[in-house]
């Protein structure tokens, strides 16, 4: 399933339990009953068999652990519509499964996640398609997600686009045409370094310099912003 | 690929699994990863946003690539990125810089010179100068009572090294010489000598010449 962009998929901070906001190796604080969790070491067999027996301890820590991540992930596929609902019903599925005994590895609980929710999305398109093959009008609930975000970020990426554009058009012409190849056409690196007579070197060389040059640009245009908006100098 | 909480995929992996092209062994354990860590998330964004960015312009710059003339302003203005404000600004300055300064040093005409009359008194501290402003044109005139009846003159003004800073020969006129310096003289002090038509070419006449 290729990987879609979707509106934002920053998932905002506000809301999260605290233990969401941490980094991957970092200890996760303790919780009001006193007991530490640490991200990278989680008992997973120990929070399995907590969902299993129907403790509120365990589906707060699936919840803590695994919310951000699946709102990142749909949001990231299906766009921000209804988000709220699809994760719900990814936790609902993940936890009814567990009690059914269907995870039979309580160590492949990420993996089993992971599962459920590429399942949520492969049944989303699917009624998509089907809606607009079959149907005059979609039935309610059943909207395609368009894809666009809201019009400041509309701004934002139209920004963007103006500067990658400003960043092709400084190139030479076949350090583009690489470019183009690779972003646009869906060539892989092999393949363009053998129609173009390039080393893996030099094609990771053109490519992290047209991105080092978009990351500068888009900073010298912040910085000018950022005076006029907020009248600081 | 290994998958687990102390691993972060690279900048490579992220970007070829944004564009769809990442092994499909590898696909598992970077979203597998993702699920649970924030900053690969956000990392995972940011890569969207410039793969996204990077289709967009290279489909409109293969519809209409860039002319020759494009392409350099684009090299320049990268490598000299101004803002526009400022750019704006910097041509102001030097359109009028140019406006002020070119017509003294091409057209000396264009701007009205000051007159001194040469004065040349001889006092207890030496010989009198007189006063001259800097930065324009010079009309001097001279009193010619005195000075034997020649049809011009040779005249000289040196610097206070003794450097000669221009020359030029001057009809005599009825009622009093004068001669036009028409690039300004810098502040400092001058001497204005005239000379006798070759071939006797003695001095006349000097007059000291303080321009501030």
């Amino acid at each position: 399933m290729a990987p879609g962009v979707n509106g934002t998929c920053r998932v905002s901070k506000t809301g999260l339990p605290d233990a969401d906001r941490r980094a991957p190796n970092e200890a996760l604080p303790a919780n009001g009953d006193g007991h530490e969790v640490a991200a990278g070491r989680t008992n997973w067999a120990e929070l399995v068999e907590k969902i299993r027996k129907g403790e509120a301890s365990g589906m707060e820590e699936l919840y803590s652990v695994f919310s951000r991540g699946v709102r990142y992930y749909l949001c990231r596929q299906l766009g921000p519509q209804e988000l709220e609902d699809r994760v719900h019903d990814t936790f609902l599925i993940v936890v009814q499964a567990i009690r059914r005994g269907e995870l039979r590895e309580p160590d492949r609980l990420m993996g089993f996640v992971r599962t459920v929710v590429r399942r949520q999305v492969a049944a989303h398109i699917d009624r998509a398609v089907q809606a607009r093959k079959g149907q005059a009008e979609l039935q309610s609930g059943m909207d395609v997600s368009d894809g666009r975000s809201n019009p400041e970020e509309d701004v934002i990426a139209r920004q963007k686009i103006e500067i990658m554009e400003k960043v092709l058009r400084s190139i030479a012409r076949r350090d583009r045409e690489i470019l183009t190849r690779f972003y646009l056409q869906g060539q892989s690196q092999e393949e363009i370094c053998l129609a173009m007579g390039l080393t893996e070197t030099q094609f990771r060389l053109l490519k992290s310099r047209a991105k080092a040059r978009f990351g500068e640009l888009g900073k010298r245009r912040l910085r000018q912003r950022l005076p006029l908006i907020f009248g600081r100098t | 690929m290994p998958a687990g909480f102390d691993w972060h995929p690279s900048e490579e992996d992220l970007e070829r699994y944004s564009i769809g092209k990442l092994a499909e062994e590898q696909v598992a354990s970077l979203e597998e990863h993702l699920l649970v860590c924030e900053t690969c998330q956000e990392r995972l964004s940011e890569v969207d946003a410039y793969v996204k960015a990077a289709q967009q312009a290279a489909r409109k710059l293969k519809n209409a690539p860039p002319t020759f003339w494009q392409h350099q302003w684009a090299k320049l203005s990268l490598a000299l990125w101004i803002p526009a404000p400022v750019w704006v600004a910097a041509l102001a300055v030097a359109a009028t810089v140019l406006v002020w300064t070119i017509p003294r040093w091409v057209f000396p005409g264009a701007v009205a010179p000051a007159a001194v009359m040469l004065r040349s008194i001889r006092g207890p501290a030496g010989l009198s100068t007189n006063g001259a402003p800097a930065g324009k044109p010079l009309r001097l005139h001279w009193d010619e009572t005195g000075l034997p009846a020649f049809s011009s003159y040779r005249v000289e003004i040196v610097n206070s090294s003794g450097r000669p800073v221009f020359e030029t020969t001057v009809e005599a006129g009825k009622t009093g010489s004068s001669l036009l310096v028409g690039n300004p003289l810098r502040r400092g002090r001058y001497w204005v000598r005239l000379y006798a038509p070759p071939p006797r070419a003695e001095l006349l006449r000097e007059f000291g010449l303080e321009v501030e």
